[in-house]
């Protein structure tokens, strides 16, 4: 059989084409004769049952003509020419999430996709994925998916299938679509695009919802400029990052680009290194990265950057460009502003020293004003152009949510499209959608889960995953995408463009038309694709765009764009904010989203990059907020807000913006499926249309009641003992200096620490000859975005343990992310450090294990034999890392079918009783090893990388042969900043940590004085060799 | 009674270096005293106290293995364990238990060798004890690994891979350390009660009481050659029993002392370890003792005197260990380990200082009171004595495993346990087994080594002119025999 074809001899591992093949009427008849049923039932499968529906997704990539085209069935006694069952091949494709396409390469393993990585070819991901891509892989065999067409006409929902909804809608559309609104979520689509200006030509109305939207943001732009924009950042352009609320390295459509360029700009042995201020209300990573951080109420942001407006301005006697639509008067009354914080003044004239080499970047809960004032400051600073740029476009026609439940009142829309997206669950509360939504006669709903919109449908359509669909997509460069699936859609989903098609056109197409003819004319061709036999020219090029998963050279540069002039308002005057007039500010959640990840468990379970909670959501509160209310943490408390009340549960974290209380998004879904079901609290039910991102007036009672929130770190409050320690023990933990000290004294990380008499061993130590592995750690460009821990548990089939058990303390992740607070509670600096196991050349786990199940291998390895492992935990308590994990239970028990599909199959599922832990991605070390050997070559620098390292945003983790003198790791070894976690051990750690580098202003006072010689407080022995340094030649 | 001025209200705890002291009072004979012993088991009817406290010991121990078979069905994580928590009430549970174990061989083999004559009115309990707390004991390292159907490749057993266990493993260590003393302490018990079971068979009424104490007096015919070889193996054991008393705890010491973690990482720990154990075992033989001499009539065998002499090793050993607690804090401060100072603060401020400052208060606090002799001599107070002292070893244990772990170097894992219902149940099911055993010891098997008590009695003394009119010096023959008939 022919029906795949490789690039032959590349040795790419890409998926690249396949032939093509019409739909045929017929061979769906087989399908379905086949599989009678088709493969909607993920429980309670049979055996057989499975292996048929296994043998099925493996065939699947051959079968059902919609999706991937074929000449015909064969049995699967014969290999397939250039598929070899057990090795992974790798897809190019893209995940939408609103605005934002992510370029991804998906890992199938014999026709189920497992993994999901960035696309290195593109730079929107540079390789690096976010937490969502590669939790995505994981909705995909979600058992709570919606499986069948439900068709609701009164009370009851009887079960349908496409083809009568097809049917039904045809029929309905034949006359046009007057009364039709269709509402969708941002979307990038340029196929959905065509359709939906297609279907407004033929009378519908559409209409735009995305919970955490960029509204403000093209405001903004279009009071600045007069036109909507995609805003292009390149922070490497950059030497003074100014970051307001915008969360830059992760809330951005473009953040895996920005944290890259960022990083690019931390890396101190250049010579030079970036320094990032940031004003936000509620700790981000990029708040974490900052070297100045101003905990800023998000309503003196606003009064913030026009109080740096002013500092610029009349301080710094910046000139305001040609069509500012602020004056030097104007902005007068702001210089000095309280907002601005003490250091305004040193901001402004660091910001002067930088003109053109500078960046101020505003977030999606800021103004329009703020926007507008932010691209007046870079245009004046001379950055447009250089860290700023513009790709200007045209909004779509579309109206908003709130003109929608408008016209819905009205009685102005007889039958309602809702295209993904669950307005039921998150429109603002004021606008009761719910209601609203009744009053259409036909409400169609198309979405991944019968969710409360799904449920208040008259049709539920199944949504296709995106690993199950065709499509194409826009990047935030304006590159073109490819969205292309890897296995027949699981419960028979469709894409939001077939719905349209459907709606809009006879016959309709189906996704893989839509996106051919689409690319087809987007390159200028006329009229549907030719055939692949027709065309060879065409055919090559959309086998490239495939094969790639985006097009070469369609990325557009940016320029700056002329300010428009329009006068740009002041921020108003805010009431006294006090305990009586608190703000509450509402953030998109890091795990969740806007709400649409509620079901996926990894997501659940990954702890917040700050809060370290998991499976909840809280109200966040400023510790001295938190004293002036009376209010601890884990109290319930009432939010009383514009008239509605929510109970919610409080957290105090430091760092947070006194009297202002946060909410993250998504949480509390009834509507959920079995995970998501009860996790948190819902934040929609206090949003109003009016202050969709913060809002004053916030009153908060308590109930006298507490709630257990699942932490993974600082399980119990601290008490005065252990924080005292804490703030004591970090410093030589997570080692940090600053720019001018390391470039003063290179070696300076080995003066922090806890000092020990010389390092020495008592016998001779075993030679490591061939390869020796390790891993360098760099600190300074680590943000704790979570990524590398999502990449771990996907590639390692790490189980998710649940609420319940993670509040005991029992969570499973191979690496964690350490975090950790010094000084002042209410303006910390905030710390991080990813810890995994060490792989100790002199392990204390493998001393003490009395069954020898953890073993040293020659290259180094600390190897768990987990079919040796009694689970005495003897190794775990040894540790002083505490990275071994221990499975308490049986982890796997409760997956159904559907979800072990996930399973990487390279690595063990760990049974219950037995001990797990980092194993350096062995199955990764072996599979290079073995290509190696093929090729009768030692294993080559850059031929491994763990799944921590490849997905990491910021390179800031390297694997590598330390015995490799020039490999990556080696040379990181080398670095004066590199230094052993608990090098006073003596236990060799194969992992090291390159310690965080701050570059303070040194015109600010406080910051540049802290950090550096902490360790030096309490140690005595001044004779002593210094074992930290002692611990390094080691290495 | 031939000896009327040594009488039960006599006190033998006065301080009177003019004269030896009665180690047996109420003018007791040979005859007499095997009257007592044996007539709880053979004659005597069974108080329904006694069934009282079986079905209630048995009911406990029913509720042990509930919980064991729930942990075996589920899995360790019924327990409130949590990561850095790897061990808690399981292994504290342990060491608690052969801890108790200790008093038992101490009082039997170094006290034997020592030539103290007291120890034989209370080494036949004692040395039950041990083994009965050994018994539950050993239930823990087993219970514990998280795949218990593994659990056997702990021993070096032949296998088809050719494994062996880690011989660097503490403990691998205590598997064997555990198991020898179990193995000496049933030898050595069972050894001493040779000639009382002969006793027994001899004054058994009934044929299958007779053919099973028969069996177990092993042809015992009380002959000069059986006493000859009975003494030589009696003193060899007892010299092979004495350095288990020592190395069991410290053994088990090394599971803590040898691994890495501030708070465990001591030197001190051996010596530290055996001093707790033995104050603990005392402790507990004389919480079960107070009653038992009193429901059983035992008061002129286990006399006043054994008690105080007891309680003065309960103060020596509960001395040594509040040194050791001292010296623990002194070495934390004096090594300028930050690490290690911080373990000891943690303990005595930081989250667990409830159950340090329990530890403290029953273990070195209260036992001072053993100073006034009025006290030390005064029943009731001894026995609530006994009771804070097996808290506060409890405590010292939990104290020990739990804080270590919960805090160590990384601040970002450190947590707090907390005990589930399981873990409590277990527990307390173990003290069921425990109950359940020493009361079937008492039904059935001679309570006080009577032969040995004998040969410290006054008339036992070769210059004493009564000996030969009392007749046989052991396992002397029933009234009703030399009588011939039945009484």
């Amino acid at each position: 059989m022919s029906a795949y074809s490789l690039e032959p001899g590349s040795g790419s591992p890409y998926w690249r084409s396949l032939q093509e093949l019409a739909d045929t009427e017929e061979y769906r008849h087989l399908m379905a004769h086949e599989f009678p049923g088709g493969i909607d039932a993920p429980d309670g499968m049979s055996r057989r049952r499975f292996l048929q529906i296994m043998s099925a997704s493996i065939a699947m990539t051959s079968l059902a003509g919609c999706r991937w085209p074929v000449e015909k069935i064969v049995p699967y006694a014969a290999n397939t020419p250039g598929l070899e069952p057990g090795t992974p091949v790798k897809f190019a494709t893209t995940m939408e999430m609103g605005p934002a396409a992510m370029p991804v390469l998906a890992t199938s393993y014999d026709g189920r996709p497992i993994k999901i990585d960035g696309n290195p070819g593109h730079p929107l991901s540079g390789g690096a994925a976010s937490v969502f891509a590669q939790a995505s892989v994981l909705d995909l065999y979600d058992p709570d998916r919606s499986q069948v067409v439900r068709r609701r006409t009164g009370v009851f929902g009887s079960e349908s299938d496409w083809a009568s909804f097809a049917a039904w809608a045809q029929t309905r559309s034949a006359a046009g679509l007057t009364g039709t609104a269709i509402l969708t979520g941002a979307t990038t689509s340029p196929a959905t695009a065509n359709l939906l200006i297609q279907a407004a030509a033929r009378g519908a109305r559409l209409y735009l919802h995305e919970p955490v939207c960029r509204t403000n943001e093209m405001r903004g732009l279009k009071l600045a400029f007069g036109t909507a924009a995609l805003v292009q950042l390149d922070l490497g352009q950059a030497d003074v990052i100014v970051d307001i609320d915008a969360n830059c390295l992760q809330d951005h459509p473009a953040a895996l680009r920005n944290a890259k360029a960022f990083a690019a700009g931390r890396r101190a042995e250049s010579g030079h290194m970036n320094r990032l201020y940031s004003f936000e209300s509620t700790f981000s990573i990029t708040g974490g990265m900052a070297d100045h951080r101003y905990p800023t109420a998000a309503r003196d942001l606003g009064p913030a950057v026009w109080a740096l407006a002013a500092e610029l301005v009349l301080g710094q006697h910046l000139e305001l460009p040609e069509g500012a639509g602020v004056s030097a008067s104007q902005l007068a009354a702001w210089r000095g502003h309280a907002a601005g914080g003490p250091d305004i003044a040193h901001l402004a004239h660091d910001l002067m020293a930088h003109r053109g080499r500078s960046l101020l970047v505003a977030g999606l809960r800021q103004d329009p004003e703020v926007h507008a004032l932010v691209h007046v400051l870079n245009a004046a600073l001379g950055n447009a152009g250089h860290a700023v740029s513009y790709l200007p476009f045209e909004l779509p026609p579309f109206a908003s949510l709130g003109e929608l439940v408008g016209d819905l009142n009205a009685g102005r829309v007889s039958t309602l499209v809702v295209l993904g997206g669950n307005p039921v669950y998150d429109a603002p509360a004021d606008l009761e959608f719910g209601k609203a939504m009744a009053r259409a006669s036909e409400r169609i709903h198309l979405g991944l889960h019968e969710d409360a919109t799904g449920q208040a449908s008259s049709w539920h359509l199944p949504a296709a995953h995106y690993l199950e669909s065709w499509g194409l997509a826009q990047g935030w460069d304006g590159s073109l995408l490819a969205v292309q699936p890897l296995i027949e859609p699981l419960y028979a989903g469709h894409t939001a463009a077939e719905v349209l098609s459907v709606l809009v056109e006879n016959p309709p197409r189906t996704a893989h038309q839509l996106a051919r003819d689409t690319f087809f004319a987007l390159g200028g061709g006329q009229g549907p694709a030719p055939a692949p036999e027709a065309d060879d020219a065409f055919e090559k090029r959309w086998r490239a765009f495939l094969h790639d998963g985006f097009l070469a050279g369609s990325a557009q540069a940016g320029t700056p764009l002329a300010l428009a002039g329009t006068p740009i308002a002041a921020p108003a005057a805010a009431g006294a904010a006090g305990a009586e007039n608190l703000e509450l500010t509402f953030l998109q959640d890091q795990s969740v989203h806007d709400g649409r990840y509620a079901d996926n468990a990894w997501l659940q379970e990954m702890p917040d990059f700050m809060t370290k909670l998991t499976w909840d959501n809280a109200a966040v509160f400023s510790p001295s907020t938190a004293k002036d209310l009376g209010v601890v943490h884990g109290d319930v408390v009432e939010l009383q807000y514009k008239g509605r009340s929510l109970e919610v549960a409080a957290y105090v974290l430091p760092g947070q913006a006194r009297h202002s209380v946060a909410i993250t998004l998504g949480y509390g879904r009834d509507d959920a499926g079995r995970v998501g079901r009860g996790a948190g609290f819902n934040a929609y039910r206090l949003r109003t249309s009016d202050a969709l991102h913060h809002g004053d007036g916030l009153r908060v009672r308590k109930t006298g009641r507490r709630y257990d929130l699942a932490t993974t770190q600082d399980h119990h409050a601290i008490d005065k003992v252990g924080a005292a320690e804490i703030q004591k023990r970090v410093p030589g933990l997570v080692r940090e200096g600053t720019f001018e000290q390391y470039v003063n004294e290179p070696e300076f990380v080995d003066h922090l620490g806890i000092h020990s008499p010389p390092l020495v061993s008592l016998w001779k130590e075993w030679e490591y000859t061939g390869y020796k592995w390790g891993m360098a750690v760099d600190l300074n460009t680590c943000t704790g975005c979570n990524a590398c821990v999502l990449a771990c548990q996907s590639e390692n089939n790490i189980p998710v343990v649940g609420k319940d058990q993670v509040s005991r303390g029992r969570e499973m992740s191979w690496i964690r992310l350490d975090r950790y607070f010094l000084g002042d509670a209410d303006d910390p600096r905030c710390s991080q450090q990813p810890v995994a196991c060490v792989q100790c050349e002199m392990a204390p786990c493998e001393q003490v294990c009395p069954v020898a199940a953890t073993t040293h291998t020659r290259e180094g390895l600390n190897a768990m034999v987990y079919n040796r492992c009694v689970g005495t935990r003897y190794c775990s308590n040894n540790c002083p890392y505490k990275v071994r994990r221990f499975n308490w239970y049986n982890n796997f028990e409760d997956l159904t079918e559907t979800q072990r599909l996930v399973l990487n199959p390279d690595v063990t599922v760990r049974a219950r009783g037995v001990m797990e832990k980092c194993t350096y991605c062995v199955q990764r070390i072996e599979t290079a090893r073995v290509a190696a050997r093929v090729e009768g070559r030692s294993i080559r620098d850059g031929d491994i990388t763990t799944a921590c390292a490849q997905t990491c945003p910021t390179d800031a983790i390297v694997f590598g042969d330390l015995n490799d003198k020039d490999s990556r790791v080696s040379k990181l070894r080398e670095l004066g900043r590199s230094y052993d976690l608990l090098d006073y051990l003596n236990i060799k750690p194969r992992t090291f940590y390159l310690a965080r580098l701050r570059n303070p202003n040194p015109a600010i006072a406080g910051v540049a004085a802290q950090g550096g010689h902490g360790g030096h407080g309490d140690h005595g022995g001044h004779g002593e060799d210094h074992g930290a340094t002692a611990g390094k030649a080691h290495g | 009674m031939k000896n009327p001025q040594v009488s039960q209200a006599w006190d033998n705890t006065r301080d009177d270096p003019t004269r030896p002291v009665e180690l047996i009072l109420g003018g007791n004979d040979f005859t007499s005293i095997t009257e007592k012993v044996s007539d709880i088991v053979l004659e005597r009817k069974t108080p329904r106290a006694w069934y009282l406290a079986f079905f209630a010991s048995a009911g406990l121990t029913g509720v042990l293995f509930l919980m064991i078979g729930w942990l075996f069905i589920r899995g360790v994580g019924v327990w409130g364990l949590n990561n850095p928590v790897g061990w808690a009430w399981d292994i504290t549970n342990f060491v608690f238990w052969v801890g108790i174990g200790h008093a038992g061989t101490l009082i039997s083999a170094i006290l034997f060798l020592l030539r103290q004559k007291w120890r034989t009115s209370i080494n036949r309990f004692a040395e039950a004890m041990t083994i009965f707390a050994v018994v539950c004991a050993g239930i823990f390292p087993g219970i514990h690994v998280g795949r218990v159907w593994v659990v056997y490749w702990l021993f070096p057993l032949p296998n088809e891979q050719a494994m062996w266990p880690n011989f660097r493993s503490p403990l691998l260590w205590d598997v064997f350390a555990v198991g020898t003393y179990m193995t000496v302490s049933l030898l050595f018990w069972y050894t001493g009660m040779v000639p009382d079971l002969a006793t027994l068979r001899d004054r058994a009424r009934g044929r299958v009481r007779q053919a099973i104490y028969g069996f177990l007096a092993l042809g015992w015919r009380n002959s000069h050659r059986h006493w000859h070889r009975y003494e030589k193996a009696y003193l060899l054991l007892a010299g092979l029993a004495t350095p288990l008393v020592l190395s069991v705890h410290s053994v088990v010491s090394f599971d803590f002392a040898t691994s890495q973690i501030p708070g465990w990482h001591t030197a001190i720990f051996p010596p530290y370890f055996v001093a707790g154990a033995v104050f603990s075992g005392f402790a507990m033989v004389g919480t079960i003792l107070i009653p038992a001499r009193k429901w059983f009539g035992l008061e002129q065998i286990i006399t006043k005197h054994h008690l105080e002499n007891m309680n003065k090793i309960i103060l020596a050993t509960g001395s040594m260990v509040g040194f050791a607690y001292a010296t623990e804090f002194f070495i934390a401060w004096y090594s300028g380990n930050p690490n290690e100072s911080f373990a000891f603060i943690n303990r005595a401020f930081g989250p667990y200082a409830w159950a340090y400052w329990t530890m403290v208060t029953c273990n070195v606090v209260t036992p001072q009171l053993f100073w006034s002799k009025k006290l030390r001599t005064n029943l009731g107070v001894m026995w609530v004595m006994y009771i804070f002292v097996n808290i506060g070893m409890w405590f010292e244990r939990f104290v020990i495993i739990v804080t270590s772990l919960s805090r160590d170097f990384l601040p970002s894992s450190w947590a707090y346990f907390r005990p589930t219902p399981v873990d409590v149940l277990t527990f307390v099911g173990s003290f069921g087994l425990f109950f359940t055993l020493v009361l079937l010891f008492i039904r059935f098997l001679p309570m006080i080594a009577m032969a040995e008590v004998k040969t410290v009695m006054p008339i036992a003394d070769a210059h004493s002119g009564e000996r030969r009119s009392v007749g046989d010096y052991h396992g002397d023959i029933p009234a009703h025999v030399r009588d011939g008939g039945d009484r």
